[in-house]
């Protein structure tokens, strides 16, 4: 089923839990809404469940308005962070409980269940003591109940947030393959980016109620609309440098400090931006490239020195912290590098991989 | 000696805290063995000088005497007792047992008045506790509100209900001792119960609701099985306090209806004074449906479950 958020806000008493949002999910899609908490992913995934009507605006599957159908009657399944798993009941009567409270008979339910229990390889699991699952099977007992009346849309909320990492990754996969196999529309909450970055098709970035960027991945990541955006992907998080603009001799100039990026060839964005002398400058850690000076001791135009100040291995890469006065830059790259803290070091960002901000309203100056 | 690890105690300290609860529990359980012990004793032994422990003379004048009526205790095995003697001999051969009630009718009427006031008081007080509980009905001024109405002693209230009731015609009626039985006790099925459903998580409730049932079949099929080992226990209570009431029953009955605990209060003899042996004996009996409805819900008094929360 195709959902439509038309322009929802939800109001519990004066708090603004979501505002203004508006959001088209396409058939057979799966999107994230990714946001830290309190940014009113929840509530969202609510309305569309029906658990909360939005105070203004209109939620739509396949062109209906269903803000005032219930629950029972929107044909949506949805896993829960904690499962809610019937303890008094068997994974069995678990599974088939939508299809007992649909009246289903008897027979019909027993082939059913028995059906779902293997694709989700839960046979065994079935007559076992409810308890005594753990927690893979218990979360597969709940997507398996959810998927038995066979909804239009699948919710998640935060679904993989009580697994251990080991557990998580593999669940992913699994999900992953689940929607390849079905086809179903689905709605996953999570505040894990990498949750969001590996299962979703078009992610949207919440905050404060509002919606900040709805793309896919690789353009939230390399097109954040906002400062907020660019620091909330990645890990570690995009460099976001807050400096001044300094036109000199044609060429236009971003600096704080010792830091100075040329951003000429963004001339024309800045131009048209309307962005005033303010602008911050976002690039990725990995794009941060190292010169360390030695050798013909000749250093790239546009380099600048700075010093390290905290070295953080992470196997294969390294983080490196890298102080120019009052600025940190940290520089993702190969652990080949050694390098200590206090030691010198000179560093280029590639101006072409930058985003530029405008400070005032905080959004991308290359935002369409 | 090796120290023992937190958390687990040494020797001495398990052997005292074995000894603390032993103690507890005598000092507990003596009123209880007490009012057993003098359910056997005859006259003599009611009051006499020195306690008596154990009946030196067991007598089942004591249960006759329930079980029959005092009123037809009189002349009968009465007149074989030490005492009832010694009394009938100084006062002239007039040993009057007063009243006419043996246990059986009050017990019936107890057990009806207490079940029927227990049952109402649970289910509107499920109700009411989940609004509150779920919904926040009232906000947070409600749940105090009504609780208020046991801050004042039951006579303060008691006294305008008698004339209430006796202009509707509800004094001395099962309906009257049920509706006040159950407006008292409410209170405590709201708040017990509301502390209850509190702890089964609400998405039990939304996934049983996405899953196609109605919100009152959530309540109903999901939400109070989980919570039923929390209403069971606060059936007990409310059904202790019940049956264990004496000011309003008093007030608010005559002849009609009497309940166990009324009944009680009427062995008194003008000669024999308090008829402790008869009361004990009632006492005994009347602890005894309480105990088997503890029995009955004894499983259901284990708490603990994870309402099929996963632990993190």
């Amino acid at each position: 089923m195709k959902i439509l958020l038309e322009n929802i806000t939800k109001r519990f008493g004066g708090l603004v839990a979501v505002d203004g949002l508006s959001l088209e999910i396409e058939d057979g899609e799966i999107v994230s809404i990714l946001g830290p908490s309190g940014c009113g992913k929840t509530t969202t995934l609510n309305m569309i469940a029906g658990f909360e009507y939005p105070t203004e605006g209109g939620v739509y599957f396949d062109g209906r308005r269903v803000n005032d159908v219930h629950p029972r009657e929107r044909n949506v399944g949805m896993v829960f962070q904690e499962y809610a798993i019937f303890t008094t009941m068997s994974a069995y009567d678990n599974i088939g409980f939508g299809l007992r409270v649909r009246k289903t008979p008897k027979k019909q339910i027993a082939e059913e269940v028995v059906r779902i229990a293997r694709s989700f390889n839960l046979e065994d699991a079935l007559h076992r003591n409810i308890n005594k699952l753990n927690l893979s099977e218990l979360q597969r007992v709940a997507l398996a109940r959810t998927l038995t009346i066979k909804p239009g849309i699948l919710l998640l909320d935060e679904p993989l947030s009580n697994l251990d990492a080991q557990l998580r990754e593999k669940t992913r996969v699994e999900l992953k393959r689940f929607h390849d196999r079905l086809g179903i529309t689905m709605v996953y909450v999570t505040h894990d980016q990498i949750e969001a970055i590996s299962l979703a098709d078009r992610i949207a970035v919440m905050k404060l109620g509002r919606l900040q960027q709805f793309a896919s991945a690789e353009t939230i990541y390399r097109r954040p609309s906002n400062m907020f955006v660019a620091q909330f992907i990645g890990s570690p998080p995009s460099n976001l440098v807050r400096g001044r603009l300094r036109r000199a001799d044609g060429r236009y100039y971003v600096e704080r400090g010792d830091f100075r990026l040329d951003v000429t060839m963004h001339k024309r964005a800045i131009d048209q931006g309307g962005a005033g002398d303010e602008i911050a400058v976002g690039f990725r850690p990995e794009d941060v490239e190292l010169s360390t000076g030695k050798g013909a001791g000749r250093l790239p135009r546009g380099s600048m020195s700075a010093e390290v100040y905290a070295v953080e291995p992470l196997g294969d890469e390294t983080i490196l912290d890298l102080k120019i006065s009052d600025t940190v830059v940290r520089a993702l790259v190969s652990s080949e590098v050694t390098m200590d803290a206090g030691q010198k070091a000179s560093f280029t960002v590639p101006a072409d991989r930058v985003n530029l901000f405008d400070m005032k309203t905080e959004k991308n100056l290359f935002a369409a | 000696m090796r120290k023992a690890p937190y958390g687990e105690d040494t020797r001495l300290a398990k052997t005292l805290r074995y000894l603390a609860i032993v103690f507890i529990t005598l000092v507990t359980m003596f009123p209880f063995f007490w009012m057993i012990s003098t359910s056997f004793k005859p006259v003599k032994e009611w009051t006499p000088p020195k306690p008596v422990w154990v009946a030196h003379n067991p007598t089942m004048y004591n249960y006759l005497t329930v079980f029959l009526g005092p009123g037809r205790a009189k002349g009968g095995w009465w007149a074989s007792d030490e005492g009832v003697r010694d009394v009938a001999e100084k006062e002239g051969a007039k040993v009057s047992l007063t009243g006419e009630s043996s246990i059986f009718v009050p017990f019936m009427t107890s057990l009806f008045v207490c079940s029927c006031a227990t049952f109402l008081s649970i289910s509107i007080g499920t109700l009411a506790a989940y609004s509150i509980s779920r919904y926040k009905f009232g906000g947070n001024f409600f749940s105090f509100f009504i609780l208020s109405a046991r801050m004042f002693p039951p006579i303060a209230v008691v006294i305008p209900l008698v004339v209430m009731f006796s202009a509707f015609r509800l004094l001395d009626s099962y309906l009257g001792v049920i509706i006040v039985y159950t407006g008292f006790t409410i209170p405590f099925s709201v708040w017990m119960i509301k502390s209850f459903l509190d702890d089964v998580p609400h998405e039990l409730e939304e996934a049983a609701v996405i899953d196609g049932m109605t919100n009152f079949q959530a309540i109903l099929k999901v939400t109070i099985p989980l919570a039923k080992g929390g209403i069971a226990a606060t059936s007990l209570f409310i059904f202790i306090l019940n049956w264990s009431e004496f000011l309003i029953a008093f007030l608010l009955t005559s002849t009609r209806v009497m309940t166990v605990p009324i009944l009680i209060s009427r062995y008194f003899s003008t000669t024999l004074g308090h008829m402790y042996g008869p009361q004990a004996a009632l006492g005994t009996i009347a602890t005894i449906p309480v105990i088997i409805f503890g029995f009955i819900i004894q499983k259901h008094l284990v708490r603990g479950l994870t309402f099929g929360a996963i632990k993190k």
